[in-house]
């Protein structure tokens, strides 16, 4: 179901940060993307001997004492540390931080609304073997004050002092993407001039065993849309982007990346953990975000995929695209590209992290490749924009997010004609 | 603030009753929920006292089939309950659980969790850490993320609306409302549910008693604002909301418990993970406050009484204290619920269920377990529920990582039925 949107307030990306399998900003994904570099590799952070599968996209080289200090690093999870590096990237990014430094802002028309997924939970693994080998004297309570998927958001908050509107989503992979849209809402209602949003999560030892249950890693680095794919591979990221309100944006003189136009939701009502298989979900929330963003199918020059590589999201997926786009001749003549080939499924962040490198794909007219890619799926109409990166103008994009329990998110970005 | 959607019906799940008319009964006379000795769904007796939600089997045995009670992780399961209460409440779902005259695609569903499933988080790594991740129980998994219970819903009750989970520590009941309410005003949805439920783990409150939150001694009791609080005590359950257009309402014949005027969402500097501390937090959620006030041109008369968040922590509750009684003074009555049901982070959305069952029925609910208030002078309902007078109920809540809520909620419309 479509919201309606408010045309007098515009949402404009000022500010991007990201940490990925690829580096430690915004710039690194961005030249690992252009290039299609794999983030996928032999993982390092837990022990995964008696794991079925053994790769993820995890950050390289994340050494905490580079960015925090001991008291910081106690306090902070992975989730925690890879979000507020983000932010604070995307902060100085948008020229905020020393306003914010200064305390020249009205923190008051300022927030953070994020995505999450796992968030601490790999806190919560230290802390239970503790408590399991040490007993409860021995154990650390401290590892328990980020444990909740909220404390990154609260993190930010407190430490940017945005003392407005704060929220978490939690629906999964689909977190992100929601939250952007929150965020969105919040500042073409008026009630905000601008908020951080995005998402942040980080591999726990509990998710990259739940979906190893569920038989859906592969034990190779993933092939989305490809005739032998045989499932996903788990990634960590954080993406954050500073959302803010046009007029506002322009009166500082800020840089202005894109704008964001909409986002639609929906709901599959059909299974836990797989699709609808016809993407009726896929397609109702791609169509929702276009109608909420007042763009028509015709007008959409790219999609970025939710592209998770496992055999049924892919092909729900490409019959949705294909149903609103069309096809011309053999298939769906809109590139799709999927990003978690290169950054694994970061599941909270899977959306946040896709939509900086959306917004690097409209300011740079490339659309980065889907790799891996080898024979595409018959069933699988779309061009996915195999193993290299495409030159191509663009103006209007969409991407895609679909999560357990059938949420689904898509959200468009537009480059815009007037800049700030 | 779209002051056409109305509140049609509400499914309650707590320690003093289930149900609407056994939770209202419960406020009404004051009754705690709280015990000692009580059955815990991890088997374990626990010599701590909890509010656990009073005859859950039953209701679970009466609702759920045995593979669901089997599958579903048991936040799941109180959510999917106190769900089916709500739509019936509102007479959107018959005894059958067939829809009255309703378009299951056109409604919303915008929950809010603490934790999510985490009885299947502890049982999906105890094997994970005790055994082998290749022993791992496939179908736990799903249970754990935060918004299985809405996937659950949405699939048994073919809800394809926008469906989402949200969470905030204490504020997340309103962080759900917020956003239920934006759907409601920007979208052409019929009806959005939404509320927030949450249940005792193990894990869970194994955590809390070693962070020290609980309340102490040989026979710790749950006391707000009172003089010899020491901690708090943790429950279960929660509230959920059918929202709709007054029209719509009005049209089905059915009666409204009342409306949102008012929301605020903001926050206050708070170390990472704790609760804001010192005369600066004070005065920082003080100026939140007058903010919410000034730009809702509210004044402390117009309020019937606030429900505060007090969960009988000894420097929360102060705080909350000092700045409410430098914001509305000493006459505005104030009222906890967490001495009847324990607290948890999902408490919001009986406190809101509270609210209109109280404008309704014209009574404030006592605070239970305070007989000595301490610090700064406020107007207390202590001991017996008193008399209400107005038509509005200021809903404020704190949250550990500095997060505040303040939710106005008027009382409109004829009695419901």
């Amino acid at each position: 179901m479509a919201q309606t949107r408010n045309p007098n307030k515009r949402v404009v990306i000022t500010g991007i940060g990201a940490v990925s399998g690829l580096g430690h900003t915004s710039t690194e994904l961005w030249d690992g993307l252009k290039k299609g570099v794999c983030g996928i590799r032999e993982l390092t952070f837990f022990d995964c001997s008696k794991q079925r599968t053994k790769l993820a996209a995890q950050v390289p080289d994340f050494l905490p004492k580079e960015y925090f200090s001991s008291r910081q690093i106690q306090r902070y999870s992975r989730c925690d540390m890879l979000g507020l590096i983000a932010a604070r990237e995307a902060l100085q990014n948008a020229g905020l931080s020393e306003s914010i430094h200064k305390k020249e802002f009205n923190a008051r028309r300022s927030g953070v609304v994020l995505g999450a997924g796992a968030g601490g939970s790999r806190n919560g693994e230290i802390y239970y073997r503790q408590v399991k080998k040490f007993g409860f004297r021995q154990a650390k309570p401290s590892l328990l004050l980020s444990y909740a998927p909220s404390a990154t958001t609260d993190l930010l908050a407190s430490e940017f002092q945005l003392m407005g509107f704060r929220s978490t989503i939690v629906t999964a992979c689909s977190s992100s993407n929601t939250a952007m849209g929150l965020a969105a809402d919040e500042i073409s209602s008026g009630r905000a001039d601008f908020i951080v949003t995005g998402g942040s999560d980080a591999l726990s030892e509990l998710t990259y065993s739940g979906f190893n249950a569920l038989k859906a890693i592969s034990p190779s680095a993933c092939r989305p849309f490809d005739r032998n794919r045989d499932g996903l591979s788990l990634g960590e990221a954080a993406g954050i982007l500073v959302f803010e309100e046009f007029e506002h944006a322009k009166k500082r003189g800020a840089k202005v990346y894109a704008e964001f136009l909409g986002y639609g939701l929906s709901g599959d009502a059909y299974h836990m953990t797989a699709p609808e298989p016809g993407g009726s979900g896929a397609l109702a929330a791609m169509r929702n975000a276009l109608e909420n963003s007042g763009v028509r199918a015709d007008q959409v020059d790219y999609i970025s995929a939710h592209g998770t590589a496992t055999p049924h999201n892919d092909l729900a997926e490409a019959k949705a695209i294909c149903d609103l786009f069309g096809i011309e001749g053999k298939i769906c003549t809109v590139p799709v590209s999927a990003l978690k080939s290169m950054l694994g499924h970061c599941l909270g962040a899977c959306g946040a992290i896709e939509a900086v490198a959306l917004t690097l794909t409209l300011w740079n007219d490339c659309i980065p490749p889907t790799i891996h890619h080898q024979e595409t799926d018959p069933e699988c109409l779309i061009d996915c924009v195999p193993n290299v990166a495409r030159e191509k103008k663009l103006k209007t994009v969409i991407s895609n997010s679909f999560a357990f329990g059938g949420n689904n998110t898509s959200i468009v970005m537009q480059k815009l004609k007037e800049t700030a | 603030m779209n002051s056409e959607v109305v509140v049609s019906g509400m499914g309650i799940l707590s320690a003093i009753g289930c149900g609407k008319q056994a939770f209202m009964e419960g406020l009404r006379q004051a009754s705690c929920g709280i015990h000692g000795n009580v059955a815990l769904r991890c088997g374990k007796p626990s010599p701590t006292p909890y509010g656990v939600v009073a005859d859950l089997d039953l209701l679970c045995a009466k609702y759920l089939d045995a593979a669901r009670l089997r599958r579903w992780d048991p936040v799941s399961r109180m959510t999917y309950l106190a769900c089916v209460l709500a739509l019936r409440d509102a007479e959107l779902l018959d005894e059958e659980n067939h829809w009255i005259g309703v378009d299951p695609k056109r409604i919303g569903l915008v929950m809010a969790t603490g934790y999510g499933g985490l009885e299947s988080t502890e049982n999906l790594f105890r094997k994970v850490a005790e055994d082998s991740p290749q022993t791992a129980n496939p179908s736990l998994f799903p249970e754990t993320v935060p918004n299985a219970a809405t996937g659950h819903l949405s699939i048994e009750l073919g809800l394809k609306g926008p469906n989402t989970t949200f969470t905030q520590r204490q504020i997340s009941t309103e962080a759900a409302l917020h956003f239920a309410l934006n759907l409601m005003e920007k979208s052409d949805l019929d009806f959005v549910i939404t509320g927030a439920i949450e249940d005792l783990a193990e894990w869970g409150m194994i955590s809390q008693l070693h962070c020290g939150v609980l309340a102490k001694g040989k026979a710790p009791s749950l006391h707000p604002f009172d003089r010899k609080r020491s901690g708090t005590l943790l429950g279960e359950g929660g509230a959920i909301f059918i929202l709709e257009r007054r029209e719509r309402a009005a049209k089905r014949g059915v009666k409204a418990y009342g409306q949102i005027l008012a929301k605020q969402i903001a926050g206050v500097p708070a170390t990472h993970g704790s609760w804001p501390k010192g005369a600066s937090a004070a005065a920082a959620l003080l100026k939140n406050v007058r903010h919410f006030f000034e730009d809702h041109s509210i004044q402390p008369n117009d309020l019937s009484y606030v429900s505060a968040c007090a969960l009988g922590d000894p420097c929360l509750d102060q705080l909350e204290a000092t700045f409410l009684h430098e914001a509305i003074g000493n006459k505005t009555p104030i009222s906890a619920l967490s001495g009847a049901t324990g607290s948890f982070l999902c408490h919001s959305s009986l406190r809101l269920a509270a609210s209109f069952l109280s404008l309704q029925e014209r009574f404030i609910p006592a605070t239970v377990g305070l007989t000595d208030p301490d610090g700064a002078t406020l107007n207390h309902v202590m001991h017996k529920s008193q008399a209400l007078k107005g038509n509005s109920v200021l809903l404020h809540t704190l949250a550990d990582g500095g997060g505040q809520a303040l939710t106005l909620v008027h009382r409109n419309g004829e009695k419901h039925a």
